[in-house]
């Protein structure tokens, strides 16, 4: 491939000003120039660019400051690998706090911050942070900041910490979340995916082909190849044309972050906002995910002006910006030296600094007249804000505006290890390669070690189904690989930076190792190399060298740690997408939702489902609907209440192995409340059941537990009995009930008209009849919830609203859920989830007779008869009474006595009893039952409360309300 | 403080709602009448309401009574009052009355919109013999089946809602990020 050479005047060294872009050349369009600044300098760029290119066009060299010691930092990658150019970017009405420089594309009017600096990445206050370092080393926060207590020193350190600020008014954007099946997806579009992908397409297979770059080709858009005769970007710009002609689907700028079970991965594609999600489910996956060059290892190897000689290639060649005009390549394999015959080209003043003594590219190099030091490393660079030289490790000194090094290739075996892949150590090439095979992925080309373009092309080939007769001829350089990393420079007197996201130095590894931190798992922690947003991706295998190094290892015997999702952080605005607002937790609603609305009712969310709160202002309707369901009558919507029919023969025997209560005693039209067990012995749910006829029961449990009792019955259903005897039909959508309660909810019923003898002989409490309401059928239910007689109704839910009109309208006065929680509150009635926890088990809520008599088996028998249901101690529901008028607070822990306090429970509900006309409350005491008239202090946010322990029932504890005629 | 009334959009009106996009038409009404009918004997049930066979969510139909599959011996049974089953020999059938809406999705951009609840291949033919119609769609639970030129998604009552609020949130969508 041939260059064009710079125009201008003649490159000349040291003297030469700022970075240059290309006259011709790159993927950039110099038609459409895009204005852009960074910390408030105007700059141009153009379309094609991204920000890095932009920016490195410009001439801005310090574009971070580092996460602890604040030290400049400038571009080192070009693509994901770059660990420093991470930006507040602001373009029309996005914002993105952390965008990283080399994938964002540029855009007109970008306007770009640095970020994690006082002041801007040129000039930040808290560079003096670096003049401590010798203090905060690696896991100083385990040894310091510890006296008076940590709290002290926290504050300014969250403060100092972090990275972008999320602006308060920030409303990014995500897209859809989109699905795609295919028969083969492929990851990367260098030369082995795409063979992948022309091979799978020809074999008829549905192909969608990920590329995170704006293009396909990978590494062939800036390196040296020809394949099938014509240059490697050419090729791969052709196929990929004739992928997309051909059916195949095509995502450019879109990112695998994660390899799931059963063959799916998720996508990031970045696009507009956010970006967009994508699902995948495929046949099989080839992972063609290449390798990225690691940084080599020596004296302030982290100044601005030092890049990975890859990188300084692509930057020229795909946006012709020359990174440097007197550059020192530093190296020990011979994949750099394209870099430096590249830049040589331009009219750079070149350099190369090879470990090596000898090798053929060593005389091509000298041949196109750069100056080849042999045997050589570079010991440090100089410089303060940017390079200006380099110190080889024989003294001698370079001046130098450009360092680029090269210390071998790491290929990208992320996705393997999603697949819970286990890496290998490859001593020749100095890698860590993919492991066993895992199931569904095929790891290939630089990814799997290739050593040469026609290997990795011949593996592609192969993955995607193809013959030996499909792989394409190429020429193209030789791989050089590497090797281990070379830590011989590492330890000098300046410091050598490892990871230069998290500021870990090899002398940080060494301070590890003395402390006995010598396993790589603890090593990561300790120092934190490899935890940072990049996960270590230029730092792992230096760092894993250094620790062989210091325990006298060898790397395969140093170990190795993993790679999980994502592979590329994702924002939040791409997880979310368009499931925002009302979409994100979507609730349930009542038939008679309309109304209620009407009646300006306050909706909330209870569990799954949007219900009436109050009608009006809950402060001032919580006394005004309980006075109402005490004194007269009211009306609540209860269609959330679940309505689950068990059917056939044994439906009985069904439910009497899944409710703690026996139900098959039943009378055909009588209904028994009773509790639902897991198999632990703990409290599943509650409700009522109706016997309908000999086959046929309801079962009415708790709102925001249908779906989760149906799956239970179901269970069990399927677990223990004849598929053919018993069913679950969950029936809930059909009905909407309204409950009528109060002294005069008789009269309402009457008036309803509904076709039933209401007389109390002939409709006793806990017993169901059939009516009709508007020419369709109606049941009705003897069952209480507020401790007055009570009706629900139940009719299809169409007429819910007609329903609530014509009750309205004969006297029924509307009751929301707040209320309702305290009129059951004062009658003891419990809440599932409220008095109950994971733990509460029948006997502590007062129902431990059914596990004295029962003997046939039902769920969760065995683990009630354990001594830890058994034993002293356990917490019991009671009622609390308080003098005076202030209810207690939800929350409060009753304290034990003694010198050292401690909480022996709490309270789970309280109000202000209408009916018992005093503050009620509930609470899971210790001991409980058997402490009644005991007065205990709770605390609640540093206020001491007390209270006395009682039975749970405050009002009409004999149920006579039940049956009271108006 | 905790109203949250005005967060949550009102239900629309089932008689009345409709969506309509680019290549996408979107209506709405209640079921006729729905049983759910399982047992040995629903082959049986199914053929004396007049239906061959419970279909899953790639099988087309057109019939203004047909039944879904739900489980291997388990479907819903859409149609109207006059073909109201009853427990019949091995089988047991419970009533859903209109607790169920029906939702249609038709038009050129129907699959695209499909596309975007759910990772089921809709366009594919039909799959093996017991494939369910039911799935979630949008994350709630909704039976699918495959009609005219687009499909009816037959929602629960208390879930149409976030259902139609969905659809209308992303009928927009439709092509977007399409490859």
């Amino acid at each position: 491939m041939s260059a064009p050479r710079m125009d201008g005047p003649t490159m000349d060294g040291p003297r030469m000003r700022g970075l240059r872009r290309l006259p011709e050349g790159g993927e950039i369009d110099r038609s459409r120039p895009l204005s852009f600044s960074f910390d408030g300098r105007a700059h141009i760029g153009y379309a094609g660019d991204t920000l890095a290119s932009a920016l490195l066009a410009a001439g801005e060299t310090v574009l971070a400051r580092s996460f602890k010691y604040h030290r400049p930092r400038g571009l080192l990658g070009a693509h994901h690998e770059e660990p420093n150019a991470i930006l507040d970017l602001r373009a029309g009405t996005r914002h993105e706090p952390n965008a990283r420089a080399t994938l964002e594309p540029l855009v007109d009017g970008a306007r770009l911050s640095s970020i994690h600096a006082l002041g801007t990445a040129r000039r930040d206050l808290l560079a003096v942070m670096d003049r401590f370092a010798r203090f905060i080393p690696a896991a100083f926060y385990y040894k310091t900041f510890m006296w008076p207590h940590w709290h002290v020193y926290e504050g300014t350190i969250r403060r100092m910490a972090g990275l972008g600020r999320v602006a308060a008014d920030s409303r990014a954007q995500g897209g859809a979340l989109r699905h795609i099946d295919v028969d083969l997806c492929v990851i990367g579009s260098g030369a082995a995916g795409l063979a992948a992908a022309r091979a799978g397409l020809k074999a008829g297979r549905s192909v969608l082909l990920v590329e995170q770059r704006s293009r396909v080709g990978g590494a062939l858009l800036w390196r040296d190849a020809v394949i099938d005769g014509v240059p490697g970007a050419r090729w791969a710009q052709d196929l990929g044309a004739a992928l997309a002609a051909g059916g195949a689907r095509v995502l450019t700028q879109t990112t695998a972050v994660g390899l799931y079970d059963h063959n799916s991965a998720v996508l990031h594609e970045r696009s507009g906002d956010g970006g967009r999600i994508w699902q995948v489910r495929a046949r099989a996956f080839v992972l063609a995910t290449g390798a990225i060059e690691r940084p080599l290892l020596f004296g302030d190897n982290d100044r601005p002006g030092i890049m990975l000689a890859d990188a300084a290639l692509e930057y020229l060649r795909r946006y012709a910006v020359v990174a440097g005009s007197e550059v020192v390549f530093a190296t020990g394999n011979d994949t750099a030296y394209q870099a430096a015959l590249a830049y040589a080209a331009v009219g750079a003043r070149c350099t190369v600094v090879d470990a090596r003594t000898d090798t053929p590219a060593m005389a091509a190099a000298r041949a196109a007249g750069i100056e080849v030091l042999a045997g050589e490393r570079i010991e440090s660079t100089l410089g303060k804000d940017r390079v200006q030289g380099v110190r080889t490790a024989s003294g001698r000194t370079l001046p130098a505006d450009l360092l680029t090094v090269s210390g071998g290739w790491t290929p990208l075996i992320h996705l393997y290890c999603h697949a819970r892949g286990r890496p290998r150590w490859d001593a020749e090439r100095g890698v860590l390669l993919p492991g066993a095979p895992v199931q569904g992925a095929t790891v290939v080309g630089a990814a799997d070690g290739a050593r040469s373009l026609a290997d990795a092309l011949a593996q592609g080939v192969q993955a995607g189904g193809g013959a030996a007769t499909d792989v394409p001829a190429c020429i193209a350089p030789p791989f050089d690989w590497g090797g281990a990393p070379d830590t011989r420079m590492a330890f000098g007197a300046r410091r050598t930076w490892v990871d230069l996201q998290h500021d870990v130095t090899a002398k940080d590894i060494a301070l590890a190792v003395r402390e006995n931190f010598r396993a790589v798992e603890h090593l990561k922690r300790y120092t934190t190399l490899g935890m940072a947003n990049d996960q270590g991706r230029t730092s792992n295998v230096n760092g894993l060298a250094l620790l062989a190094e210091r325990t006298g290892r060898t790397i395969a015997e140093a170990g190795v740690t993993t790679f999980r999702p994502p592979f590329l952080p994702v924002p939040i605005a791409a997880v979310v997408g368009t499931q925002r607002g009302e979409l994100q937790a979507p609730l349930r609603r009542l038939a008679a939702e309309a109304v209620h609305r009407e009646e300006r009712a306050e909706l909330r969310g209870y569990g799954d489902m949007l219900r009436p709160a109050s009608y009006g202002p809950a402060q001032d309707a919580m006394t005004r609907e309980c006075k109402a369901a005490r004194e007269r009558c009211v009306i609540l919507d209860a269609s959330s209440l679940g309505k689950i029919e068990v059917l056939g023969p044994d439906a009985a025997a069904l439910l009497d192995f899944v409710f703690y209560t026996r139900m098959s005693s039943l009378a055909p039209g009588r209904l028994r409340y009773g509790l639902a067990l897991a198999e632990s012995g703990a409290v599943f749910d509650d409700g009522v059941v109706l016997r309908v006829s000999a086959d046929r029961f309801v079962v009415s449990c708790s709102s925001s537990h249908v779906a989760a009792m149906t799956a239970h019955l179901e269970a069990w259903r399927e677990d223990r009995f004849d598929l053919s005897r018993a069913f679950v039909h969950d029936t809930t959508p059909r009905w909407a009930t309204m409950a009528i309660s109060g002294p005069a909810s008789k009269g309402v019923m009457t008036a309803l008209g509904l076709g039933i003898d209401l007389d109390d002989t002939a409709f006793p409490h806990m017993s169901a009849r059939d009516g009709r309401f508007a020419g369709e059928p109606a049941r009705v239910a003897r069952v209480s919830f507020t401790g007055e007689r009570s009706y629900e109704v139940s009719v299809p839910a169409g007429l819910a609203e007609e329903l609530w009109r014509r009750a309205r309208t004969v006297g029924a006065e509307p009751l929301g859920v707040e209320a309702l929680g305290a009129l059951r509150c004062e009658k003891g009635f419990i809440l599932v989830g409220v008095e109950t926890d994971g733990e509460t088990m029948p006997q502590d809520i007062g129902m431990g007779r059914a596990r004295e008599v029962r003997t046939d088996p039902y769920v969760g028998d065995r683990s009630l008869h354990t001594p830890a249901a058994q034993r002293s101690g356990r917490r019991q529901l009671v009622g609390v009474a308080v003098a005076g008028d202030e209810p207690l607070p939800v929350g409060a822990h009753a304290l034990s006595r003694g010198a050292r306090p401690h909480s022996v429970g709490w309270i789970t509900s309280s109000h202000m009893g209408v009916g018992a006309g005093k503050p009620v409350a509930l609470a899971m005491i210790e001991d409980g039952a058997s402490r009644h008239g005991e007065t205990l202090e709770f605390e609640h946010f540093g206020t001491l409360h007390r209270g006395t322990l009682v039975a749970p029932c405050f009002y009409d504890p004999k149920g006579t309300r039940l049956d009271v005629r108006p | 403080m905790f109203d949250r009334s005005a967060f949550w959009s009102p239900p629309p009106d089932w008689r009345h709602a409709r969506l309509d996009g680019v290549g996408i038409r979107i209506t709405a009404s209640a079921a006729p009448a729905v049983w759910r009918i399982s047992g040995r004997g629903l082959p049986a049930a199914l053929a004396r309401a007049g239906v061959a066979r419970a279909v899953g969510p790639r099988e087309a139909c057109d019939a203004p009574v047909y039944a879904l599959r739900i489980a291997p011996d388990s479907a819903l049974l859409i149609g109207d009052a006059a073909h109201a089953p009853d427990d019949a020999d091995g089988t047991v059938c419970s009533a859903l009355g209109d607790g169920i809406i029906c939702i249609d999705v038709t038009g050129p951009a129907a699959a695209s919109l499909m596309s975007l609840g759910s990772e089921h291949r809709f366009d594919d033919p039909p799959g093996g013999p017991l494939e369910s119609a039911r799935m979630l769609f949008a994350g709630l639970p909704v039976a699918v089946m495959r009609c005219g030129d687009g499909w009816r998604l037959h929602a629960e009552r208390p879930w149409a809602p976030a259902l139609w609020h969905w659809l209308a949130g992303h009928i927009a969508h439709c092509g977007e990020g399409a490859v």
